[in-house]
């Protein structure tokens, strides 16, 4: 299940670009959840590792990745912490309620993320209440946000 | 600094073009448009200038602003656009907002939140998109993200209520329009209440009413209650209520006129940090000593009288 706390969250890793940079590795970038992540959100290829082709940039590394993708690839891989997913456009909400559908996800917003028109069950823990889709969700998020 | 600018950044394999027009602006949207590396790409010029392989075509100087240094770095910027990525939260901090009123320059800020301590204008919330791509290259270019919003020309068909963000002039002014065509106005006491009085309203056919040059970081919050509220709530958000009465005509001025057609070449951003403050500023100045004189508090019987009120109306149906 998606665990949602919005607003300011000092335990939880802002600057997730940097954190990226500093953490990552090898097999986050080529294992097939990332190769789906990339291909969707950078409209790009992995290569390998260490290289992936984009139509726009050329080859480049991971740590030019956008910054979605890098903190979709966090939340996946490093589950003990919370990540700022307010990094995240809106083209990743799909991609974090996909990854709360295998195990429990914490996650911080700051923002008002838009997660689709269909239903969907998040728990927001400001206030411990569970919504079941966007017209729950905006009132209760903007409450923080 | 005054004026509205075009800056294109541009390296081997991306242009951005970037419209600017007021001193505050964000810039938001999904993740892989191109934002980080634009930003990037300014501070790779900011420190090696030709050589870094990025060119900017820009009448001011570019920087990028960062770190721990911020405060320092900022008050060598002069006349200057100052961009801020995502993952600096000194952009979030009383300190910041005020390090940047009274300054001459222009401030792009790449986030999704709402910085509720700026007062930008919902019209300055832009987005990079892709225009097209030409041989390896590719072009993207910021776009209003609220353009889409169609103006309002009916306040009044099916309408229940108004809900005003002011409490003042501004709802003295809007409660007369309303009382005229028999609907409810509800005053919400600060922008930052709107949602919680939509919530009371639920089942209402409501317009909520603001200050569109400083409603940025309330935008968000109203526009997804919108979305998710889909036929119930309405938005009418002039530049500001002073704005709204100096475009009714009801004050003779041709400055004015000038003024209205090109505000950005008028309002100076070390003076007013929006545009609603300029406006305010604008009408006091032009009415001051007149029968007309303008104060914000309550709302001067000169512009209750018919003829006035009526020329308002014109100028919402208009606007």
């Amino acid at each position: 299940m998606l665990n949602i706390y919005f607003g300011n969250m000092p335990d939880a890793i802002y600057n997730t670009d940097v954190y990226f940079q500093n953490v990552y590795e090898d097999e986050w970038i080529t294992d097939d959840f990332a190769r789906e992540v990339i291909k969707k959100i950078d409209k790009s290829e992995v290569l390998d590792s260490n290289a992936i082709k984009s139509p726009v940039l050329g080859i480049i590394p991971p740590e030019r990745l956008a910054g979605g993708t890098k903190t979709l690839l966090l939340i996946k891989n490093v589950p003990d912490k919370v990540f700022n997913a307010s990094t995240c456009g809106d083209n990743c909400a799909g991609f974090i309620l996909r990854l709360a559908r295998d195990r429990d996800i914490t996650i911080n917003l700051r923002h008002m993320m838009h997660f689709g028109n269909s239903a969907f069950k998040v728990r927001v823990l400001n206030d411990d209440r569970i919504v079941t889709g966007m017209k729950e969700l905006v009132p209760e998020a903007y409450k923080y946000v | 600094m005054k004026g509205s600018y075009t800056v294109k950044v541009r390296n081997r394999r991306v242009t951005y073009t970037i419209e600017l027009e007021r001193n505050l602006t964000v810039i938001c949207g999904d993740s892989a448009t191109g934002k980080t590396t634009l930003i990037n790409s300014i501070a790779f010029y900011e420190e090696f200038g030709d050589k870094s392989g990025v060119t900017i075509d820009s009448s001011k100087e570019c920087h990028v602003l960062k770190g721990k240094n911020w405060y320092s770095d900022l008050v060598s910027f002069k006349d200057s656009f100052v961009f801020v990525d995502e993952g600096n939260d000194f952009l979030f901090t009383k300190e910041f907002a005020s390090a940047i009123s009274k300054t001459d320059n222009y401030y792009i800020f790449v986030t999704r939140e709402n910085l509720y301590q700026l007062p930008y204008s919902a019209k300055s919330i832009l987005e990079l998109k892709k225009t097209t791509s030409r041989f390896k290259h590719t072009y993207n270019r910021t776009y209003p993200l609220y353009d889409h919003l169609e103006e309002i020309d009916d306040m009044s068909t099916g309408i229940s209520a108004y809900l005003v963000e002011d409490s003042n002039s501004g709802f003295d002014l809007f409660s007369l329009i309303a009382d005229r065509r028999g609907i409810k106005c509800i005053s919400a006491h600060g922008k930052n209440r709107i949602l919680s009085k939509l919530e009371n309203l639920k089942k209402t056919k409501v317009v909520v009413v603001a200050d569109g040059a400083a409603f940025g970081a309330n935008m968000a919050g109203v526009y997804d209650y919108t979305l998710t509220h889909t036929t119930d709530v309405l938005l009418y958000l002039p530049e500001s209520t002073e704005w709204l009465i100096l475009s009714s005509g009801i004050i003779k001025d041709k400055e004015i006129d000038s003024i209205l057609n090109s505000p950005a070449d008028y309002i100076e951003s070390e003076k007013y940090m929006s545009w609603e403050q300029y406006f305010t500023h604008l009408l006091k100045a032009k009415t001051q000593g007149t029968i007309a004189e303008y104060s914000k508090k309550h709302l001067n019987e000169y512009y209750t009288n018919n003829k006035n009120i009526e020329q308002i109306i014109k100028a919402i149906r208009g606007s």
